[in-house]
């Protein structure tokens, strides 16, 4: 009898279960109408929803990323530690390394001895911030720099950080930074491409860059960076062979679109429609890159004030001012890496070389932007993949030390395009180890910087491989003390 | 019956509900339904009264009888209220998704709501169980009432603002932002608060540390027992400013480890304050718009929105996408914003026709960037017809100034760039008809420094940029480039030299001495090179100091062997091309990876056989070798045999070279020796490469290196 009652209460639930469901499903299907874009698969380039403009009112419009490959030793450069002097060759305490992981170069070092720096430091600026000798063109602008002192990133190891900063991930093969700038924001000016990389090298231990760093990964080919180098032609194959003229090639260029886009109709391969825009690009650079790279009408305070070597192809003072140049000319992104950061030994004598070749031209470019108006919409960002530990790697002597991969912490600093100016933002122990203040990962720069562009961060996705993608994953928060 | 059918639409609309939570990015509400989410405030009030008196019902009086009794009107009273919050809910997440409404702000209004209307749907659904449990029941009353007065306490603050509820009853602070910006005194209302905020608590009467007491400004301007706060004319601003900017270990640091610490805006008002003067009565409204506490203090005080708002008719898409070519960039600002920013590229495209064709988006357009263009003073005029102009870029352009009057009627304009122009001052007059103005950037133009004081002195609202100006600045060259491919000449050839910079004197020698700056003489083009020589050249140019020398030599080729062959394989990460690497007349350059130099170390030593087939006559043999003074260096010995008959050679000398010094020249060396005075038709040479580094240098003991990239014979 029992087993009846509940059979009956049950068959009651059962009818009600599926005039609820049906409710619930049709309460549901009337939601789904105010939700225009739920069912629309990814048609086109753009994701659905992204129309190749900023989401919002963009503070920045182009980028100028100098990146000081092999990473700079915070603590002889910005990140003042007098602690670190007083406990000169003692052993750093367990307590604030905590059994962090160290690279496979000093893991095996019996003693971790504390290196001061062998430089002096002095406060500059409004905010006070605490900068070293060997910087003092960048100490002469620091009211104009927003000093971030607690980043901090995932990785140990050169290519790892800087596959990480570059790209949102440690692994190859995702679209760089610049490319998802031109992928969410388009090319300002249609006669160059939107993401230009340079190259340039110190004399002090240097660790490669390789193309993967400006690839488009996934997305389409024509967001990838475009090497400039340093030679008579800045653009490789750029310059029409001899026997042939600038008609003869527009002829040439309007035969094989033909070709291509028949192509293109039997195979709808987006990549054929790419290469027929790579190819018109590449035409109207022909004229625009001589007229940019051209730096004979550049006025003499110019030359001056970037310095001398600012004239000689191939250097980092020559790449910022042609950074400049390409920025003034609408390039989103110009990415320029400077090598020879790693300082594993000898670090004195290379980081002094190394400062040599970056101050004056960082500090020229961020104060050109401002005499010409631009700095307002330029975000300029100057830092490594990592940091240096606060120990010695090797022997260390009165005069002389190295130092090792730090992912704890490190100093970047940002200038113009939104960037509160003159402040310095987060803060490390005494130790220089860990961060006390504000932390900085490489997930909240990015989605800082896209912020600052006018770009929602969560939002600027591309479908691949049955996923939506991100340049910040599934994190990033934008660092909002920063903002100005 | 109703009971039902009311149940299933609650049922209905929380499933509605949680969709639209989940999906709420992607929520685009029409605008009919905004009405209905308007109504949001005045429905909200019913659920809360029904809901109350349900919870209260519950709580308070639960006696069996009553209750019994009661049991309809409370049924009804719970679904009514579970009818209500779910509708209510509903609009409110419609309302949220209007314009205006942060979604921080309203984060925990939105879940809260969203809560309330959940468990009302639950608790109705389990009424029964749950009335049978006398503590699960009421602790449910007690959950639903603590819900429902804090999500209306958030609602009530979204609408009404901060602490409205308990505003009158709490101490009241001057809230700077409620403060007219007239009426700020930047003592009273700026460095005040921050002192009694961070520093009273251990600076009082009561507990006065270090015997300061910083409660009023008398006692502050009396100091403590070190001695004054601060010093307005002292570098780091006296013992205040210094002991905050002591890092946080510091003993002497303020505020101590473990306190509030001041945050930088604090520290950067102060510090503000202090520099100019610690000024106890002057206003906020009295201050230099550029100072730095009036920055500050506009960010602290202003109410008003610093962003542009735009309040323009957007242009459509199809025009606006019409205008654009390669060489002009039309763009709305962002997305759905009417406002346009116009870019021109290519000097050599650009015609002031591009800028008339803009006329159907002139009242769009708010940035436009003219940089570099041929623009003249005449076209000014055209710029004057975009009436909403906010930044106009003209650096670099060819303007005089002239007609810089013409902008007079743009008094949305906040940014004017003018660097690099031929704008004098006399045409900057039209500054005092562009109200709006904020920053103008006149580097790089014909108006002096001292002119630029004087217009800031007139326009006190206006930041003037002058930029960098190298005029004091002395600097080192860079050295002169030698531009040549090849340094062992076949024939006479000029001399290519050249300098990036323009307006360089470049002087040169050709004997090896060291070039000056009054006897060596000045290059010029048409000078050519004949003999070998080594030279050397300096540049020099007035206002800086002169470069560094650069040096090259050159060779003059003469006697070529018919046939080449090594008699000893170079390493082969120095192989080069072999043979040929020798007499290609190209020197290796400063790279030793260039594959045109030939590398010996250890037992192996250049050894290298030369056929002439007929014999030959010359007067000298010459190596062409790198010395780094690391690793490579200068052969240890030559030695040269030569004859007719190759199974019957003669040894003509071998030549000891002295152990290299530390202050041996390094780079490209040449080491010359006699050939025979007689014909011969062969010729063989050995080279030895140094068998052990020298004591002074860090690789010492090693076997040296030696380099050849060249021989040359005359």
């Amino acid at each position: 009898m029992e087993k009846e009652i509940i059979e009956a209460g049950l068959n009651i639930n059962r009818r009600r279960f599926l005039s609820r469901l049906s409710l619930g499903v049709g309460s549901v299907a009337l939601g789904s109408l105010l939700l225009p874009d739920l069912f629309k698969g990814a048609g086109g380039e753009l994701e659905s929803g992204m129309t190749g403009l900023p989401h919002f009112a963009p503070k920045a419009k182009r980028v100028i990323y100098l990146f000081q490959n092999g990473a700079p030793s915070q603590l002889d450069l910005f990140d003042y530690k007098p602690l670190l002097n007083k406990m000169h060759g003692e052993d750093l305490p367990d307590s604030v390394r905590k059994g962090q992981r160290l690279t496979g170069m000093t893991s095996q070092q019996e003693r971790f001895p504390l290196a001061g720096t062998l430089f002096s430091f002095e406060q500059y600026g409004e905010s006070r911030a605490w900068i070293s000798e060997l910087l003092p063109h960048t100490a002469a602008i620091v009211d104009d720099l927003c000093i971030i002192k607690s980043m901090h990133t995932e990785a140990i190891n050169h290519d790892p950080a800087l596959t990480f900063f570059q790209t949102g991930a440690q692994v190859g093969n995702r679209p760089s930074m610049g490319a998802w700038l031109s992928y969410g924001l388009g090319t300002e000016n249609k006669n160059l491409p939107a993401f230009c990389v340079l190259l340039s090298k110190g004399k002090g231990n240097g660790q490669g860059v390789y193309s993967k760093l400006w690839t488009n990964g996934f997305l389409d080919s024509v967001h990838q960076g475009v090497q400039f180098s340093s030679g008579e032609n800045p653009v490789l194959y750029l310059k029409n062979h001899e026997s042939i003229d600038l008609n003869d090639r527009r002829k040439m260029l309007d035969k094989l679109a033909e070709l291509n886009n028949m192509a293109y109709q039997e195979f709808n391969d987006r990549e054929i429609a790419s290469k027929v825009q790579q190819y018109e690009l590449a035409y109207r650079m022909q004229t625009a890159v001589p007229e940019v790279t051209d730096l004979s009408k550049e006025p003499e305070s110019i030359i001056k004030m970037y310095g001398p070597d600012a004239l000689v192809p191939g250097t980092y003072a020559a790449n910022c001012l042609l950074a400049r140049k390409l920025s003034e000319n609408g390039v989103r992104f110009v990415q320029l890496y400077h090598q020879g950061w790693d300082s594993h030994g000898n670090l004195p004598k290379e980081t002094s070389g190394q400062c040599l070749d970056v101050d004056k031209a960082s500090a020229a470019l961020v104060t050109d932007l401002k005499q010409r108006g631009l700095l307002d919409e330029t975000l300029v960002i100057w830092g490594g993949e990592f940091g240096r530990t606060n120990y010695c790697q090797g022997e260390l002597t009165k005069d002389n030390y190295g130092r090792d991969h730090h992912p704890r912490c490190f100093t970047v600093w940002m200038a113009g395009g939104g960037v509160k100016p003159g402040i310095v933002y987060g803060d490390t122990d005494e130790f220089g180890y860990n961060i006390v203040k504000d932390p900085v990962h490489v997930h909240d720069f990015h989605a800082t910087v896209l912020h600052l562009l006018g770009l929602n961060h969560e939002q600027l996705t591309f479908r691949h491989l049955g996923r939506r993608y991100r340049l910040t994953d599934v994190e990033g928060e934008i660092v909002k003390g920063i903002l100005a | 019956m109703w009971k039902t059918i009311a149940f299933n639409i609650v049922f209905a609309l929380n499933c509605l509900l949680a969709f639209l939570l989940v999906f709420e990015s992607g929520l685009s509400v029409p605008v009919w339904l905004q009405v209905f989410g308007r109504m949001h405030p005045l429905l909200l009030h019913i659920p809360i009264g029904l809901l109350l008196l349900y919870a209260v019902i519950e709580l308070f009086f639960p006696l069996r009888k009553i209750q019994d009794q009661a049991v309809d009107l409370k049924d009804a009273l719970l679904l009514s209220g579970a009818l209500t919050i779910s509708l209510t809910a509903l609009m409110g997440l419609f309302l949220t998704n209007e314009p205006g409404y942060e979604p921080e702000t309203i984060a925990l209004h939105k879940w809260g709501g969203a809560a309330i209307s959940f468990l009302l749907m639950a608790w109705y659904h389990w009424r029964e169980h749950i009335r049978r449990r006398p503590l699960l029941n009421k602790t449910v009353a007690a959950l639903s009432i603590a819900l429902v007065s804090f999500t209306g306490h958030q609602g009530g603050s979204i609408t009404h603002g901060e602490n409205f509820l308990l505003g009158p009853i709490l101490p009241k602070e001057d809230d700077p932002a409620n403060l007219p910006f007239d009426e700020a005194v930047v003592f009273t209302h700026m460095a005040m608060p921050i002192i009694k905020q961070k520093c009273i608590s251990c600076h009082n009467e009561k507990k006065a540390k270090g015997e300061l007491i910083m409660t009023t400004a008398e006692q502050m301007l009396q100091g403590g027992k070190n001695g004054k706060l601060w010093d307005t004319t002292a570098q780091d601003l006296g013992s205040m400013i210094k002991r905050i900017h002591l890092p946080l270990s510091h003993d002497d640091h303020m505020p101590p480890k473990g306190k509030p610490q001041l945050t930088d805006q604090e520290i950067a008002i102060l510090e503000a304050w202090i520099r100019g003067g610690s000024n106890m009565t002057i206003k906020v409204s009295e201050l230099d718009k550029s100072d730095t506490l009036a920055i500050l203090a506009a960010a602290m005080f202003s109410n008003d929105q610093r962003e542009d708002v735009y309040d323009l008719e957007a242009a459509s898409a199809a025009t606006v996408e019409s205008l654009n070519n390669f060489y002009r960039a039309v763009k709305p600002l962002a997305e759905n914003s009417p406002a346009l920013s116009v870019s021109f590229f290519g000097r050599e495209q650009f015609t002031p026709d591009q800028l008339l064709e803009l006329k159907p988006v002139s009242q769009q357009v708010v940035e436009m960037d003219l940089s570099r263009m041929p623009i003249k003073d005449e076209d000014l005029a055209i710029i004057a017809q975009f009436p909403h102009l906010r930044k106009l870029n003209l650096n670099f352009t060819d303007i005089g100034g002239e007609g810089l009057a013409a902008l007079k009627g743009l008094s949305y304009l906040k940014e004017l760039s003018l660097a690099g122009t031929g704008a004098q001052v006399s045409f900057l007059s039209v500054l005092k008809d562009l109200p709006g103005l904020k920053k103008i950037f006149l580097w790089n133009t014909p108006v002096s420094n001292e002119e630029i004081k004087a217009l800031r002195q007139i326009h006190k609202n206006i930041v003037f940029e002058s930029g960098f100006d190298g005029d004091t600045l002395v600097l080192k060259l860079t050295p002169p480039i030698i531009d040549h491919e090849q340094f062992v000449l076949s024939e006479p050839t000029p001399l290519k030299l050249k300098h990036n910079i323009n307006g360089v004197e470049i002087r040169y020698t050709l004997d090896g001495t060291e070039p000056d700056s009054i006897r060596s003489p000045v290059f010029h083009s048409d000078i050519a090179i004949d003999n070998p020589v080594e030279l050397k050249t300096k540049a020099y140019r007035k206002g800086w100091i002169s470069s560094d020398i650069a040096s090259s030599r050159f060779y003059r080729s003469g006697l070529k062997p018919q046939s080449v062959k090594l008699l000893v394989q170079p390493d082969p990460y120095y192989a080069g091309s072999r043979e040929r690497t020798l007499f290609d007349l190209e020197l290796g350059g400063r790279s030793l990876g260039s594959g045109k130099w030939l590398g010996y170390s250890g037992m192996q030593a250049l050894d290298v056989w030369l056929d002439f087939e007929s014999p030959a006559q010359g007067s000298s043999f010459t190596l062409s070798c790198f010395s780094d003074n690391r690793r490579a260096f200068p052969p240890e010995s030559i030695t040269i045999w030569y004859g007719n008959d190759s199974l019957q050679m003669k040894k003509l000398q071998t030549l000891q070279l002295k152990t290299p010094a530390k202050s041996d020249q390094t780079g490209s060396i040449a080491i010359t020796m006699d050939l025979p005075k007689e014909p011969f038709r062969y010729l063989r040479a050995q080279a030895r490469p140094i068998s052990r580094i020298p004591e002074w240098s860090s690789a010492k003991g090693k076997p040296g290196w030696l380099y050849i990239d060249e021989i040359i014979l005359k």
